[in-house]
């Protein structure tokens, strides 16, 4: 309710139009508003990363218009948004002015966006059954990036980027335990095999033992300053693995022994980013990592039905940084499975921030916390358009949603690099 | 308020016939409805008077229409009060007291009228479900399901409540639990099917796929599978709505099913699903009126080639005077939409002597079109000629290129001819009064002779300099659609540089990026697909555009490294 649009009528005077519609106007601003009178919420990130890009800069006008974003009046930018369909109003000083005090009076901020993040995004080199939500998202938005794999993050390139993207990677090399299902198919055992592979290439005795080094490889980037967001599977088994540094968490399909009956009590939750004192699901034939994951889609018998999450409304003024993180048009919405879909609340740190809640269940969909000099963040899900997104499923065609409220919650993480953070003042 | 009145109007039409065997109190209720509308005074005077013994639930719901109509359901309480006080345990009673303490909004004396009636009639569901279904009309879903949720401890068969709590979940988004209860109360009550529709149709896109599988579940059962059905209709997916019921194992039952279904996508306007849906009731009965309405479906659906076998099927197992009614006009339908207007004629021939001539004059129409379908202006003149019919003059017409002949004939035609539209634009953009030239490439282009076709358009662009960019514009389109890549980007290109300010420029744009990209060359298909965004930004196809160059980016290289 906070974040609701404020004195609409102050732009009537300059009515949105995308900008080749528009007359060349004398303005010294590009206003790209992200409420409902965007057409291209998607895209409307990538022109403003692309801006970025360039060496202009911006702001990020939180909880004014959906988060709108503040652009130079530059021909690139009205180029781009006309060849998108991005809608863009062009505003001078003086509207601008007034929009400064329209904020000022309400629970609004601008936040200066300085930098394009250089961004990797960790995902094997071959093409997997299943769409990447955050490569998907990238993609449509032109938003470029990098592909990391093993090698590269054991070689320390992850000091490179400024932004590091996990998905679907199990890292406790039980992959995903798919076995129970697809343990006979090309692909499964293509990838089992290409991952024992490339362990035994790079010095390890096993995919569970490569999969912990790479944890503990994006543990210590985060702990240096990168910002690392995780969505599905990535997140809850990124916990496991960093927690299990020492101790077998692996059933023996994945590692040639049994997990350790001691596990649980042995696990390191100091380690982990935001979960403590979870319980590991130590049947290999239970499709289900942890307690960590609260809708347990995998399997039959606890299998949570789906329903809404709620964003968390945060002060702009004193919590930019979850602030930037909500932002969107929709407050309230649909759920959408994934190998891990939500977060036991109970089981969280107490320093992780809940960005958004599971209606009507003590779970939390959206967290984000900080981590030596970085943060991380974790989306539960696979697909925020595809709720029941299985393996197989042709990739969801974002071109048809291009106004996801869900999609933008990952683009919100691409920017949010970009920002120069104001201190927290509570 | 609607809904309050429509209940007790059906209730007094059941009570009246069980009051008419007692004369007097009976003669007073059916008297006062009577006069309700006209003298609601006097009726309410009647119906006081009834107010007892077998004519007090009438007459009760009497004064209940009057009141509420007048917007007086205060005046109400007293008659209810009196009426509870002899029938504590009767439902319709309290179904009044409950409506219109509701429509008074006086919640606390509702909750106390639900005690006293639970208490009233121990270990009866009905007091739960009517007070339930007055909170959820009230939208207060929670405390409708806080409601339930007692009931099910106290009443010993829980059951009872499945589709109230069905009914609650929907009210609360909670469409996959809904769409769980509802399948279960419709395996017990088949009777609920349109409840249960209404009550899901409002479901959002997101959890519809959780919804289909709960309805589908197994073993699986004819209501939920009918409901499911209904929904896919709503839902605009019609083709859904007859899977959820081809696999069901064929009874009586499921016929009766198919039958609704078919009926229903019919209104519905999904000739295709009703197709399936009539063509799987004949292969079960072998039901030539199902067969039938199935070839007209196919035909209404656009798929004549379909309709053709269906046509001659049913043209064989119906009596003979009614297959010469029915069905041979869907067969020459069928032959006249796929071009094969001869064999329409030989047809026509060869039951021309037992043709009545009404029924002769509609074939040969039929007929006509077949051939003007078909580009075949020899055969079509004559009878065009005995026509009255000027769409079919119009196109003729055009053909013989008398385009003034064309346009005046056209004047007050129906416009959703779709052998009209490239006659239509024509004459839209062109002034010309006489096209000889581009009438006939028009009729080699319906004979499907593209490569004359190509020729004979280009070469009569100049005659109709007007429309020059759009007969340019057809001869570049059947060049695309013949895969002549060269000749085809060769054509858009003249058209993009030439006709830079005409309607078919953009089209030229988005047809050379397509080719361009198809041949793999990503960076001119760029170059033109922005040119379209940028130069035609209030163009239709400027969408299309953008979809196209998201893919052409994509081939150049990406966002990736």
């Amino acid at each position: 309710m906070i974040r609701r649009r404020v004195n609409r009528g102050l732009l009537a005077a300059c009515a949105i139009a995308f900008v080749a519609g528009a007359r060349v106007l004398a303005a010294q601003h590009l206003l790209v508003p992200m409420d409902d009178e965007q057409r291209n919420h998607l895209k409307a990130y990538g022109l403003t990363y692309a801006a970025l890009q360039r060496g202009e800069k911006g702001e990020w006008l939180l909880n004014y218009r959906g988060g709108a974003f503040l652009l130079g009046d530059t021909p690139a930018s009205r180029r781009r948004a006309a060849l998108d369909g991005i809608a863009v109003a062009p505003i001078d000083d003086g509207t601008l002015t007034a929009i400064r005090g329209e904020m000022a009076g309400g629970n609004m901020d601008a936040v200066p966006l300085e930098k394009a993040p250089r961004i990797a995004i960790y995902t094997p080199p071959t093409a997997q059954p299943w769409d990447d939500a955050v490569t998907l998202a990238l993609d449509y938005a032109g938003i470029p990036y990098t592909r990391i794999w093993d090698p590269q993050v054991l070689q320390g390139k992850l000091a490179e980027f400024e932004w590091l993207h996990l998905f679907h990677e199990d890292f406790t090399g039980q992959f995903n335990k798919f076995h129970i299902s697809y343990r006979g198919t090309p692909w499964f055992v293509n990838q089992v095999n290409r991952a024992t592979a490339d362990a035994r290439q790079l010095g390890f005795a096993n995919v569970p033992a490569l999969k912990k080094a790479v944890a503990e490889r994006i543990r210590a980037y985060v702990e240096n300053g990168g910002f690392l967001f995780a969505m599905c599977g990535a997140s809850e088994t990124l916990e496991l693995a960093l927690a299990g540094s020492g101790v077998d968490i692996a059933n023996s399909f994945a590692d040639g022994s049994p997990v350790d009956p001691e596990a649980d009590r042995r696990l390191d939750w100091s380690r982990a980013f935001a979960t403590q004192g979870a319980r590991l699901e130590p049947n290999g034939l239970v499709n289900a990592m942890s307690d960590i994951d609260g809708h347990q889609v995998n399997v039959p018998g606890r299998r949570r039905p789906l329903g809404t999450f709620t964003l968390f409304a945060f002060s702009a003024k004193l919590d930019p940084v979850p602030t930037m993180l909500v932002q969107d048009h929709r407050f309230v919405l649909p759920d959408y499975y994934g190998v891990t879909t939500s977060f036991t609340r109970s089981l969280l740190k107490p320093g992780t921030r809940i960005l958004a809640t599971v209606d009507g269940a003590p779970l939390a969909k959206y967290v984000h916390g900080t981590y030596g000099k970085g943060a991380y963040t974790f989306l539960g899900g696979h697909d925020p358009e595809d709720p029941q997104h299985e393996v197989g499923a042709p990739p969801t065609d974002l071109a048809l949603y291009p106004t996801s409220p869900g999609y933008r919650l990952i683009l919100n993480n691409v920017l949010f690099p970009s920002a120069q953070k104001k201190p927290r003042k509570t | 308020m609607r809904r309050a009145r429509r209940v007790p109007t059906l209730v007094l039409c059941m009570a009246l016939p069980l009051g008419a065997q007692r004369p007097g109190a009976d003669s007073l209720v059916v008297r006062g409805f009577d006069l309700e509308s006209a003298q609601p005074r006097e009726a309410l005077a009647l119906y006081r008077r009834a107010l007892a013994g077998e004519t007090l639930v009438p007459a009760l719901l009497g004064m209940e229409r009057i009141f509420m109509e007048a917007g007086q359901g205060d005046s109400l309480l007293a008659p209810i009060e009196m009426a509870v006080r002899v029938l504590p345990r009767d439902g319709v009673v309290r179904a009044v007291q409950f409506r219109t303490l509701a429509a008074l909004r006086r919640e606390d004396e509702l909750r106390i009228a639900f005690r006293s009636w639970a208490r009233a009639a121990p270990g009866e569901p009905a007091p739960f479900k009517e007070y339930a279904r007055t909170l959820l009309e009230l939208g207060q879903a929670d405390a409708a399901d806080s409601v339930l949720d007692v009931a099910t401890r106290a009443i010993r068969d829980p059951r009872d409540f499945t589709a109230e709590l069905a009914q609650v979940a929907a009210a609360r988004g909670r469409w996959a639990d809904a769409a769980r209860r509802w399948r279960t109360a419709l395996v017990i009550e088949e009777a609920l099917v349109p409840a249960a529709v209404a009550a899901l149709a409002q479901a959002p896109v997101a959890p519809r796929d959780t919804m289909r599988e709960a309805l589908l579940a197994t073993p699986a059962a004819v209501a939920p599978r009918r409901a499911l059905a209904e929904l896919e209709l709503l839902w605009g997916t019609p083709r859904r709505g007859w899977s959820a019921l081809a696999d069901l194992v064929p009874t009586q039952e499921t016929a009766q099913a198919w039958r609704s279904f078919a009926e229903s996508a019919e209104e519905r306007g999904a000739p295709l699903a009703a197709r399936d849906a009539w063509l799987a009731l004949h292969r079960r009965q072998r039901d030539p009126d199902a067969l039938l309405r199935a070839t007209v479906a196919s035909l209404d659906g656009g798929d004549a080639s379909a309709a053709l076998p269906m046509a001659v099927e049913a043209q064989g197992l119906l009596d003979p005077k009614l297959a010469l009614r029915d069905a041979l006009p869907a067969r020459l339908r069928a032959l006249a939409a796929l071009g094969r207007a001869a064999e329409a004629s030989a047809l026509v021939d060869s039951v021309r002597p037992s043709l009545p001539a009404m029924q002769l004059r509609i074939l040969e129409g039929q007929l006509a079109w077949g051939f003007l379908r078909a580009g075949d202006v020899t055969r079509a003149r004559p009878l065009v000629a005995r026509m009255d019919d000027d769409e079919a003059s119009a196109l003729l017409a055009v053909y013989d290129g008398d385009l003034a002949t064309a346009r005046e004939k056209l004047a007050g035609a129906d416009a959703s001819n779709t052998l009209l539209i490239v006659p239509r634009t024509l004459l839209a953009r062109s002034t010309v009064r006489r096209a000889p030239a581009t009438g006939a490439a028009l009729a080699l282009l319906a004979k499907g002779d593209s490569v004359a076709a190509i020729a004979a358009l280009e070469d009569a662009a100049s005659e109709v300099s007007d429309a020059a960019p759009f007969v340019l514009a057809l001869a570049a389109r059947v060049r695309t659609a013949r895969g002549d890549v060269p000749g085809a980007i060769a054509a858009w290109r003249h058209i993009v540089t030439t006709h830079v300010n005409a309607p078919e420029a953009a089209e030229g744009d988005l047809a050379w990026a397509r080719l361009a990209l198809a041949s793999g060359d990503a960076a001119t298909a760029t170059a033109r697909l922005e040119h379209l965004i940028l130069t035609y930004r209030a163009s239709a196809l400027v969408p299309q555009a953008r979809r196209t160059l998201d893919e052409a980016r994509r081939r150049a290289g990406g966002t990736s490294s």
